[in-house]
């Protein structure tokens, strides 16, 4: 029970300390008859790392397209800064699960792509440009291209093209999903290094549980379809983390027993 | 126990118009029967082509595989294979996959389907015997994968990174059941993979390979009673051990 308050007073706290980037409202997602989302209601926070876990099948992409308008909601809204959510003119960026590179174009190109697109000066294009490959350790590969990468890097040019546009919010679909475990954390922590250097607002989702724990500031615990919000859980722990740290084990058993289904 | 595999120096040199590139360098290893053997290696080390090696998909540059002291010279239905992409015809159900190997062999309609059903009962898919590859889940596809490899009876199953498509959450439940599969049937695996976490799980032993050109670089007797607990202190320790001991493959 004291655990229980104390976690409680511990998300308040966290809420209150922080600004509301984007606000979901009551999002409903039906495919005819198939409910998928149910009244889903949260807020994400300004600078925040939020993960989002829940059990295979509970429709987390679909959740993610919804949040993306990639597909539209059947009912609800998304609000960011206040304002209904709108491509054309929020930045919200999105790192899918295979990597996206546009295959033509060059390392360097890739990155630029996106700010090209929106205008900006060209000194600032090359200064973010710059800037952003030097911190994802991409500098040297400027001219290559897509094909000539391996997968994981080709992955961190699709992170660098996202965090180049400084984004309103950083919308992530399991990126490290194929990766083996040693080359994960390593992208982890340059994920997580490139993210206390510029503080966009991401959303992580994730089927991996160790992977949330070890990433997020929060946790959102989905449930099985209609998918709503189960739980809610921050992640204190000081960075960097380690997997077998008992108080890291306690936080992933606690997250585990509230969607196991296997 | 008695050694059913014994690789002996084996390597692999692939020649190509840009030149060579050796991928495996002497490879030494014994498998005992009944021995849950894992091969851990990162991404690109050659793990997959000395698998197909010993499968006898793969020739080998130089050096032997032995199986029960008989020089492996091709694929046999004694060493099953699971793949991680499962191949799995799509125009045959379920039970049609299953039986393909046994009918090619010449094995009566009658026993072939006794003996399917049995296997489909043991992987736990009891009611999909008519469904078609599309219609199943990714963990159920690779139940199937299994169920064929054991439908030749083989001496050995031979895996390759079989769950390495599958979610998180599915792999944990995919790991737990292959161990509970295995439990009832036991045969001699050499089950290869990238996850260390997955190796300390199933393994009895544990080879890591290194980069290429992939040679082995350590072993791990993993004495740990099953069924293992993934947050237990001694399983974190062994995973910490041995992701030390593996190269990151950048």
């Amino acid at each position: 029970m004291n655990q229980e308050v104390s976690s409680i007073t511990k998300l308040e706290e966290y809420k209150k300390s922080r600004e509301k980037k984007v606000e979901v409202r009551d999002l409903i997602k039906a495919f005819d008859d198939l409910l998928v989302l149910n009244e889903v209601n949260f807020d994400i926070y300004d600078g925040e790392f939020l993960c989002i876990v829940g059990p295979t099948g509970c429709g987390k992409t679909t959740f993610l397209n919804v949040l993306a308008k990639l597909l539209p909601a059947t009912e609800g809204d998304i609000l960011i800064d206040g304002v209904s959510a709108d491509p054309k003119k929020h930045n919200i960026a999105f790192v899918f699960q295979e990597p996206s590179c546009i295959p033509w174009q060059t390392v360097e190109q890739n990155i630029r792509f996106g700010l090209e697109i929106k205008r900006l000066p060209a000194n600032e294009i090359n200064k973010r440009t710059e800037m952003v490959m030097e911190l994802i350790g991409l500098t040297r590969f400027r001219n290559y291209l897509p094909k000539e990468l391996s997968s994981s890097l080709e992955q961190r040019v699709v992170i660098a093209r996202n965090f180049v546009m400084q984004p309103d919010i950083m919308l992530m679909d399991e990126p490290y999903g194929q990766l083996d475990v040693k080359l994960r954390y390593y992208l982890e922590d340059e994920l997580i290094k490139t993210w206390q250097e510029l503080k966009p607002t991401v959303l992580f989702i994730t089927h991996n549980i160790e992977e949330a724990v070890y990433m997020a500031e929060r946790i959102l615990i989905l449930s099985n379809k209609p998918t709503t919000i189960k739980s809610e859980v921050i992640v204190d722990l000081p960075r960097p983390r380690n997997f077998a740290d008992p108080s890291f084990v306690e936080v992933r058993d606690h997250i585990t027993d509230l969607i196991r289904w296997w | 126990m008695k050694e059913i595999i014994k690789c002996e120096n084996l390597c692999k040199t692939f020649f190509t118009e840009d030149g060579e590139e050796e991928v495996l360098r002497n490879i030494n290893l014994s498998v005992k029967e009944n021995e849950f053997l894992v091969i851990l290696g990162p991404g690109q080390c050659g793990k997959t082509i000395l698998l197909n090696i010993i499968a006898g998909l793969e020739t080998a540059t130089s050096g032997r595989v032995l199986l029960e002291g008989e020089e492996v010279k091709g694929p046999s239905p004694e060493r099953g294979m699971v793949f991680q992409r499962i191949a799995l015809m799509p125009w045959k159900t379920v039970i049609d996959n299953i039986e393909l190997g046994p009918r090619l062999r010449g094995v009566p309609k009658k026993t072939r389907r006794k003996e399917a059903l049995e296997l489909i009962n043991m992987v736990g898919l009891n009611g999909f015997e008519k469904a078609y590859p599309h219609e199943l889940s990714g963990g159920m596809k690779q139940r199937v994968g299994i169920a064929r490899a054991y439908a030749s009876n083989p001496k050995i199953l031979l895996m390759d990174e079989p769950f390495g498509h599958l979610d998180a959450q599915t792999r944990y439940y995919m790991e737990e059941e292959i161990l509970r599969i295995w439990e009832q049937d036991k045969r001699t695996v050499i089950f290869v993979t990238n996850n260390i976490e997955e190796a300390v799980y199933l393994g009895d032993r544990v080879l890591i390979m290194s980069k290429l050109p992939g040679t082995i670089k350590d072993e791990h007797q993993i004495p740990m009673e099953r069924p293992r607990d993934y947050t237990d202190q001694a399983f974190l320790e062994y995973r910490q051990e041995i992701s030390e001991q593996t190269e990151l493959a950048l």
